[in-house]
């Protein structure tokens, strides 16, 4: 079994190789630190956004994602795979831009009773979109989960933001960071309103007021209130 | 190896552990220490199972503790040798923490320190990893070069945490604030006692006002005026229970509505300064 050194070691290469035009080097480096546990953050951003530039020059990277991701869709159906083959099945999906797979999915085992802890972590994973399309009952069950997790991510955002140095790059760019947590917190604000969770929505809400350095969250958890046909509710 | 074949081994080896066949045990734990640390399936509570079985072998049998002692001065070799990063001063950290020898944290960073600019990097990261060892020992000049992202990264915490307590159910709060109060207003303690040593008062506030504004932790400013007063520091001591006495640092009451006030808007200005919560 590799190292976690030799994991990482292989990966840097694959870089190096495919800067050089070595495709099939890099494509294979790539798949290796895909297979072989490469850091969840990377493995499932950069490492699949180099694969997918690497299938311009080399049709089999493509091939290879789906093949993959056509393996992950197997082992959730027959109920073996776990939170890991979510995860990976929605990145893959994501990045070959087919995401409707995944809703298709998420679909398709919705009514199969063994498959339902899949079906929730699924959900997780895909609420945005169903929120942006105003599917709000579907995700009753999962959005007060969401909601503290949002709270949570943008809280400790804010906190790291409020030690950077005012007018450096990292001190704007972590602003960028919050108004994008700002922005979901209202959309998880808006599915909390429609499905008359208020509870969670007042206290979703006081932590985007107390964690707004822009000045925008007013107006954006009220629009959301608004869109939920809960406008009136909002003061 | 899968992770079922992984975990099992380990229970297998925990079943030894607990029959008294110590050395099978301890090679069991040492084969998965040794050649099984891909991070796809072993994970941190892997290794500190691993490390805390070998502990409790090396009660009954020598050569688990000579292991142990072999490990650590591998790790500690690949980092002074360049060949080792993050992941081994994790482990030593890890092994000295499990195996109660704080003091080997410190004369490993004073090592490194030894060392130079060559080593910098190294020592750098080392110290992020015992700031609380350092603390602890009063060696609060060496904490400079990290103390402010310490705090950011103690406050995260305790912002994370505050927040899974206003999200909980009411029955569930009391277990969430004990585990804030056991875990985190300790480390926000001594973080306080080093702004105040370095004279980095600006940010020993923001902390103060941060944690007096979490309402989990309302046995905390008692605590930040002893631990004022042990720095030394008797004026913020003072300018503490001042506000304590007329309760100025706490959140006015009020109930959110929809769209309501920020919480916790006290007027802190007779103690705190710089950025709020």
């Amino acid at each position: 079994m590799p190292t976690e050194r030799e994991v990482k070691r292989r990966y840097d290469q694959a870089r190096i190789d495919a800067k050089k035009g070595k495709y099939a080097e890099a494509l294979e480096g790539c798949l290796f630190f895909l297979d072989n546990g490469g850091s969840a953050g990377v493995r499932l951003s950069y490492t699949l956004s180099d694969i997918m530039a690497l299938s311009e020059h080399l049709p089999d990277a493509r091939i290879a994602l789906e093949t993959r991701r056509d393996r992950c869709e197997a082992s959730i159906l027959d109920g073996s795979g776990g939170w890991q083959e979510i995860h990976d099945f929605t990145s893959f999906n994501k990045y070959l831009d087919e995401r409707d797979r995944s809703l298709a999915l998420l679909e398709q085992i919705s009514h199969i009773p063994k498959l339902q802890e899949l079906h929730a972590t699924l959900l997780n994973h895909l609420w945005e979109r169903l929120a942006t399309e105003g599917q709000y009952e579907k995700l009753a069950s999962i959005i007060e989960d969401e909601a503290r997790n949002i709270a949570g991510y943008l809280a400790r955002h804010y906190v790291v933001w409020s030690f950077l140095t005012e007018g450096s790059d990292e001190h704007s760019r972590d602003l960028g960071m919050i108004r994008r947590q700002v922005a979901q917190a209202s959309l998880a604000y808006e599915v909390l309103m429609a499905v008359h969770k208020d509870r969670v929505a007042e206290t979703l809400l006081r932590w985007v007021l107390r964690c707004d350095p822009t000045g925008e969250a007013e107006a954006l958890m009220s629009a959301a209130a608004a869109k939920a046909g809960r406008g009136s509710d909002s003061k | 190896m899968t992770q079922q074949e992984l975990d099992q081994r380990f229970s297998s080896a925990e079943e030894l552990k607990e029959k008294g066949k110590y050395l099978e045990a301890l090679t069991e734990y040492l084969d998965l220490l040794d050649n099984y640390r891909n991070p796809r399936i072993f994970g941190p509570a892997h290794l500190i199972s691993a490390l805390s079985g070998i502990i409790e072998i090396a009660k009954h049998i020598q050569e688990a503790r000579e292991a142990l002692l072999v490990r650590r001065s591998q790790w500690e070799e690949m980092v002074l040798s360049g060949s080792g990063g993050y992941q081994e001063m994790s482990d030593i950290h890890l092994m000295n923490d499990l195996m109660e020898h704080p003091e080997q944290n410190l004369v490993f960073l004073t090592r490194l320190a030894n060392l130079g600019p060559s080593h910098q990097d190294a020592y750098n990261r080392f110290l992020k990893m015992v700031w609380k060892e350092l603390a602890s020992a009063g060696r609060f000049t060496e904490l400079e070069p990290c103390i402010e992202k310490q705090t950011s990264f103690i406050l995260c915490q305790i912002a994370q945490h505050h927040v899974m307590w206003d999200f909980a159910e009411d029955a569930e709060k009391g277990e969430e604030s004990q585990g804030m109060l056991e875990y985190l207003l300790p480390d926000a303690i001594l973080i306080y006692e080093a702004l105040l040593a370095l004279g980095k008062d600006d940010i020993a506030s923001k902390l103060a006002k941060w944690v007096f504004e979490c309402e989990p932790l309302a046995e905390a400013p008692p605590q930040f005026i002893t631990a004022a007063n042990k720095m030394g520091r008797t004026d913020t001591a003072d300018a503490l229970t001042r506000a304590l006495d007329s309760r100025s640092f706490f959140p006015k009451s009020g109930n959110a509505g929809a769209v309501s006030p920020v919480p916790n808007s006290g007027d802190h200005s007779q103690v705190f300064e710089g950025d709020t919560p």
